[in-house]
């Protein structure tokens, strides 16, 4: 066998094509749903696009990236990493938590100003408290 | 066919020994010199966009459903779509052109090679157009921990669409130069960039999920 052929993976192209296409087009279709009909609770909504989002993401590590047909050593390599940072990220939470809290109790946002997007209304939570900026 | 090494009979075979020789390119675990260091390459960055993303889910949460900008209100969800059914494609032309330059068609590789740099070209043209339009909105990096988070991360991935490009670029030109041919050392640049192309695209499809539509 020479380096050529064993280094050739053949992968289905128009498949992964297709499964990527329809993904994303369930994603944005999905997203633009619910923003017109809020039809389910906004985490439902983040947990179906992550429904969606991980095969997308799977497809592309699988097939286009070759993990399928690495050594272990190679899959370990991309693997570790997220197992690590996710660990790290994890503990970060506890202070989303936290500054989720500060919000509620003290009735301002922290680092949000009054800003307006197009069409839309300030996201800026109002308040009473004077001393309180936005 | 001579091996350097005994392996299983899971592994794949040993590359040829005048191989290594002439090219130094496999370890003793099999894989090839540039692989195993795109992969460790590889690991630190998704680290890194694991990070930012880490710190955008804390602010995001941290900050509740009711003061954090609708995206759909924010940002053009639909053209940034488009955008992402281009950095699709070009992932889709890069295998193709891979597959045909391990084949030993070198023209349909330069083709599926210059597609794929100017699909990531307008995916670049895009985001920057993006930018103008939000700038005008008044959506700048120091209006709010949104609009920071946003151009962080969004600008982070761009300048990494912007290196793949040049290296696709250059990859091109050498391309239809008939630089590459089917032998994996005749080819390993492109497989190389590829892997780093293929890490980019697999970064913004998670990127728009939470950026863009949560």
């Amino acid at each position: 066998m020479n380096q050529s052929a064993k280094n050739h993976h053949p992968i289905n192209i128009k498949n992964c094509f297709i499964i990527l296409l329809a993904l994303t087009a369930g994603e944005v279709a999905l997203f633009e749903i619910w923003s017109q009909t809020a039809f389910v609770p906004k985490y439902v909504m983040v947990l179906m696009l992550l429904v969606l989002t991980l095969p997308k993401a799977a497809v592309v590590m699988i097939y286009f990236m070759h993990l399928k047909f690495e050594k272990q050593f190679v899959i370990a390599l991309a693997i570790f990493p997220m197992i690590l940072v996710f660990i790290c990220v994890l503990p970060t939470l506890w202070d989303a938590v936290r500054l989720h809290n500060v919000g509620k109790s003290q009735n301002h946002v922290i680092g949000l100003k009054d800003w307006t997007p197009p069409n839309g209304h300030s996201h800026a939570r109002k308040t009473d408290d004077p001393t309180v900026s936005h | 066919m001579s091996q350097t090494a005994s392996h299983s009979h899971n592994d794949p075979p040993a590359a040829p020994e005048e191989d290594i020789i002439a090219h130094g390119t496999v370890l003793q675990t099999g894989i090839h010199n540039g692989k195993m260091a795109m992969w460790l390459f590889l690991g630190s960055e998704i680290m890194f966009f694991t990070g930012l993303i880490g710190a955008y889910i804390v602010e995001r949460f941290g900050q509740g459903v009711d003061n954090w900008p609708d995206p759909a209100q924010a940002l053009n969800v639909p053209l940034t779509a488009a955008n992402t059914f281009l950095l699709i494609c070009s992932s889709v032309t890069l295998v193709w052109g891979l597959q045909n330059i391990q084949l030993g068609n070198r023209s349909k590789g330069s083709w599926g090679l210059l597609l794929t740099t100017l699909l990531g070209a307008m995916f670049v043209g895009v985001q920057i157009y993006e930018y103008v339009e939000l700038y005008a909105t008044g959506l700048t990096p120091d209006v709010n921990i949104f609009g920071s988070c946003f151009y962080l991360m969004t600008s982070f991935h761009g300048l990494h669409v912007f290196l793949g490009v040049v290296a696709l670029a250059v990859l091109t030109v050498m391309s239809f130069k008939g630089k590459f041919g089917p032998e994996y050392h005749q080819h390993a640049a492109v497989e190389l960039v590829g892997l780093y192309w293929h890490f980019v695209d697999l970064v913004w499809i998670i990127l728009f999920a939470i950026v863009y539509l949560m």
